[in-house]
């Protein structure tokens, strides 16, 4: 770096540290959204019964389609109390203009809302019409504006209260998406930096040619910028070094409005958590069947609920790293787990081994006996096999694990890797299921738009399993979820089987979404499709969510028995064993 | 068991008339619906209605045909046969209740099949003889088809042999009545627990908790009419018994407080 920025960076950053450097009592009344997050959002759900989500907001945020924005923090008000009921009451207000949307309909867009505003009025109206209780709440809250607006304190205005009314996207029809995966995380290599971008409530999402990047890249950024103040810090990397730390302060001023993509490889993530109607562009292209083997799949659009005939082409991927040194670590490190699950998986596995109706064994079978004297009785012929007999059966059942290997699964959830988790609950169902002689497969998948559609056998029904060890301990994050043709290719694998019971076992984040507009309400809905033809073929399917805010979507896509959450090792081991249960019983 | 006094149901469809009219065509009906909706009250009320005798059995995933059809048992050196509840209310044409049907074992379905349509015949077949109906038996089953809960589904076969009903939760107004009837309680807070109910019942469309019924709405009445104080009703009868998570039930308890 040149002097000459140097100076100016200093001085950037210290102007910005001066202004914002909060004091003591601001921190202790300062409330987080992201401690909040999770009962906010159930009470959100709850007021209007709408999958919405609360994400953070450029300022004081809003009402967008199904989401409601809120401030990332709060502390103008005077204690932590106070400011923890702000964020309720703007629930509240928020849940009011969505369960009152036709009446609301013609709200002036994004203007600061005046409390004496007529639509404002009717809004408060309404909502205390029906949660009374929430009026003086309401002029608990109103005082305290009134006190800071007196002080004169500036940045307070009565949107902290109403939030604006945001436009929505055209008809809804722009889900809220991963955007962990969509954005940044393009890295391969595992990213040594992770930094959390400052939201925007409005993104237009630019395409870039290659040609106008690199001529770009010989530009220097600091031409263009003119005043510290006005200096928006913005470095555009595309070289792939991490250097992410570095220019963390620079970072910080970024301001999403606009966004490009790449492909390249990145050492650093910038993690963006949402971007509302993002444009991504549909893949146009038919899938290019001629390269290898590949396998194409229909895909379900509830739009017109119909097919997508041949939409997505799944290719077979060759297993790339083996590793078995994660195998030994993975089962050494959790060796209490699996001898606590060896225990219970042996005692369901012993209940079903009660086998009836033979001519000898070691129990009577009580009604067989009675029906065989009452046979002698009436002079018939008695059925003479009254025993019951607990006998070693190999239990008819073939169990199918699909991991999700896409670039979330590179995230953590509770101090853990995603991925991580995915590999150790493998390995010990696989462990188990080897010990007691069931047949498994594993499989892996990650996707590049519907044209590309990644599935990867790690062990097959008949294979090795000490083999099979090496090639999971290898595996790593790659791509973007699709689940239904995932589903769909493991279903065919499936059919090949001829046992009894047939279980598929999804271990994600659970989160459908894909670089060409496979998320929100499309993605759930092809999910659900591809249950439903499982279902048809008598195919179970069961999934291990590894992400604690999975129970909020969760239960939209695959029914609430049919999940469990793991975030941390102790549920684990009662998920896992509730699922043995599940599979061995059923 | 006769039912002498008359039992409190209030009709939320047309679902009198269409019992009445299936009692009289001979039909077998089946009710559907969600836990606590008035199955089990409503059948108990068209058994008083029409005067007769209600068999109920609760089925369980134990439950088979030898449990509903009857079984031999052993006295002294004596085996001896004995009716099972089905085989009683074929014999006295009394109706039959079978709650949760699809949680049965498969070979129930199969022993009611001949009782389900023109025939209206039970085979014993411990015994190998064949029973015809009595005139006004009648079989009723109910069934849960619960996606969310993972239930056990019944199969198309069955289904079309009843006649069926849905039974939902009721209107607010309805709702609000019932509670009143049942536990004598004013109408504001009648009506605050079934708002409270609404707003649950968003959560448990979403999957994120069990469902309220409007049994546990009777019982959190009941507990509001003792000592105990509303708040703390709510929070044991209705907030308590839906989930096990922490911040679902943070929150709950912070939202009904707000509204009673
Ligand atoms: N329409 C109604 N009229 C009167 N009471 C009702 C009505 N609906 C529900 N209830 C009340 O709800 C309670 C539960 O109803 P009931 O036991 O009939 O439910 P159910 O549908 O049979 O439930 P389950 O499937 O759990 O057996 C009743 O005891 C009664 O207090
Ligand atoms: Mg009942």
């Amino acid at each position: 770096m040149e002097f000459d920025q140097l100076l100016f960076k200093k001085v950037s950053n210290f102007i910005s540290r001066v202004k914002n450097k909060p004091s003591e009592a601001e921190v202790k009344r300062t409330i987080h959204l992201g401690d909040q997050r999770n009962e906010l959002t159930i009470l959100a759900q709850a007021l209007t019964g709408k999958p919405l989500k609360i994400i953070t907001a450029e300022r004081e945020g809003g009402w967008k389609d199904d989401l409601f924005l809120l401030p990332g923090k709060f502390s103008l008000l005077p204690t932590k109390a106070l400011n923890e009921q702000l964020y309720w009451f703007r629930i509240f207000y928020l849940s009011t203009l969505v369960n009152h949307q036709d009446k609301f309909q013609s709200l002036p867009v994004t203007d600061i809302i005046d409390k004496n505003n007529t639509t404002n009025q009717q809004i408060l109206e309404t909502l205390f019409n029906e949660f009374p209780a929430v009026e003086p709440l309401y002029h608990m809250l109103l005082e305290q504006f009134k006190w800071l607006a007196e002080e004169g304190k500036n940045d307070v205005d009565y949107s902290w209260l109403f939030g604006k009314w945001l436009r929505h996207s055209a008809a809804f029809t722009h889900q809220p998406k991963d955007h962990s995966a969509l954005n940044g995380k393009h890295a391969l290599p595992k990213p040594n930096t992770e930094l959390k971008a400052k939201p925007v409530d409005e993104i237009t999402s630019i395409q870039v040619d290659k040609k106008a990047q690199e001529d770009y890249t010989l530009m220097h950024n600091f031409e263009k910028v003119e005043t510290a103040e006005e200096f928006n810090g913005t470095w555009r990397d595309f070289d792939g070094d991490d250097d992410l730390k570095e220019h963390a302060e620079a970072l910080e001023q970024i301001t999403l409005k606009n966004t490009v993509r790449v492909d390249d490889e990145t050492h650093s993530v910038y993690q963006c958590e949402f971007i509302a109607n993002a444009q991504i562009p549909e893949s146009r292209s038919l899938p290019s069947k001629d390269k290898i083997q590949c396998f194409t799949y229909d895909e379900w659009n509830y739009k017109t609920t119909s097919y997508r005939k041949d939409y997505c082409a799944v290719y077979p991927e060759p297993i790339k790293v083996m590793d078995h040194d994660y195998i030994q670590k993975a089962i050494k490190e959790n060796g209490i787990l699996l001898r606590a699950l060896r225990k219970q998986f042996a005692s369901f596995f012993n209940q079903l081994l009660t086998v009836k109706h033979l001519n000898q064994g070691e129990e009577l079978d009580i009604d067989a006996l009675t029906d065989l004297v009452a046979d002698q009785k009436a002079g018939n012929t008695p059925n003479d096999k009254v025993y019951n007999s607990k006998r070693k059966r190999k239990k008819d059942l073939s169990v199918l694990f699909l991991l999700d290997l896409s670039l979330s699964s590179d995230g953590y959830t509770g101090g853990n890797r995603i991925i991580d988790i995915e590999k150790q609950v493998v390995i010990l169902m696989g462990e188990l299921l080897h010990e007691f002689q069931i047949d498994f497969q594993i499989d892996g998948f990650w996707s590049k738009t519907r044209n590309h559609c990644s599935y990867m056998n790690l062990k097959q029904f008949e294979g090795n399993w000490h083999i099979a060890k090496g090639a999971i301990g290898g595996i790593a994050p790659e791509g973007y979820t699709r689940i239904g043709p995932a589903l769909r290719h493991a279903k065919t694998q499936m059919e090949k089987q001829d046992s009894r019971a047939k279980w598929i076992v999804i271990l994600s984040d659970g989160k459908p979404n894909d670089y060409d507009k496979y998320e929100g309400k499309y993605g759930i809905a092809d999910v659900r499709q591809a249950l439903r033809e499982l279902d048809e073929q008598h195919i179970h399917v069961h999934t291990f969510a590894i992400e604690e805010k999975a129970k909020f979507y969760l239960p939209q896509i695959f029914g609430k028995a049919n999940y469990n959450v793991l975030s941390n090792p102790k549920e684990m081991l009662m998920s896992m064993s509730d699922f043995c249960q599940k599979i061995l019983v059923k | 068991m006769k039912i002498n006094e008359e039992p409190f149901y209030k009709e939320i469809g047309k679902e009198v008339a269409i019992f009445d009219a299936s009692y009289e065509q001979k039909l077998p009906v089946l009710l559907k619906g969600p836990t606590g909706t008035g199955k089990s009250r409503f059948v108990e009320y068209m058994a008083w209605k029409l005067g007769k005798e209600l068999i109920t059995v609760a089925c369980h995933e134990e439950t088979s045909s030898t449990d509903l059809i009857g079984r031999f048992i052993l006295k002294g050196t004596e085996a001896v046969w004995q009716d099972g509840p089905l085989t009683q209310a074929v014999k006295k044409g009394a109706i039959i209740y079978l709650d949760e049907v699809a949680e049965a074992r498969p070979d129930i379905v199969v022993a009611i099949h001949s009782l389900t349509d023109y025939r209206r015949t039970l085979f014993l077949d411990k015994l190998g003889e064949e029973i015809k109906a009595e005139n006004g038996f009648m079989l009723v089953a109910s069934f849960n088809p619960g996606y969310q809960k993972g239930f056990k589904e019944l199969k198309p076969s069955t289904r079309q042999r009843f006649v069926a009903m849905s039974f939902e939760y009721p209107r607010q107004e309805i709702e609000i009545e019932i509670i009143k009837q049942e536990t004598g309680i004013d109408q504001n807070t009648a009506k605050a627990l079934v708002k409270i109910a609404e707003k649950i019942r968003n959560l448990g469309e979403l999957g994120l908790t069990e469902t309220v019924s409007t049994r546990l709405l009777v019982d959190a009445a009941k507990m509001i009419k003792t000592e105990v104080g509303k708040r703390l009703a709510v929070e044991v009868a209705i907030v308590q018994p839906l989930t096990d998570d922490e911040e679902i039930l943070n929150t709950l308890k912070n939202l009904t407080q707000l509204m009673i």
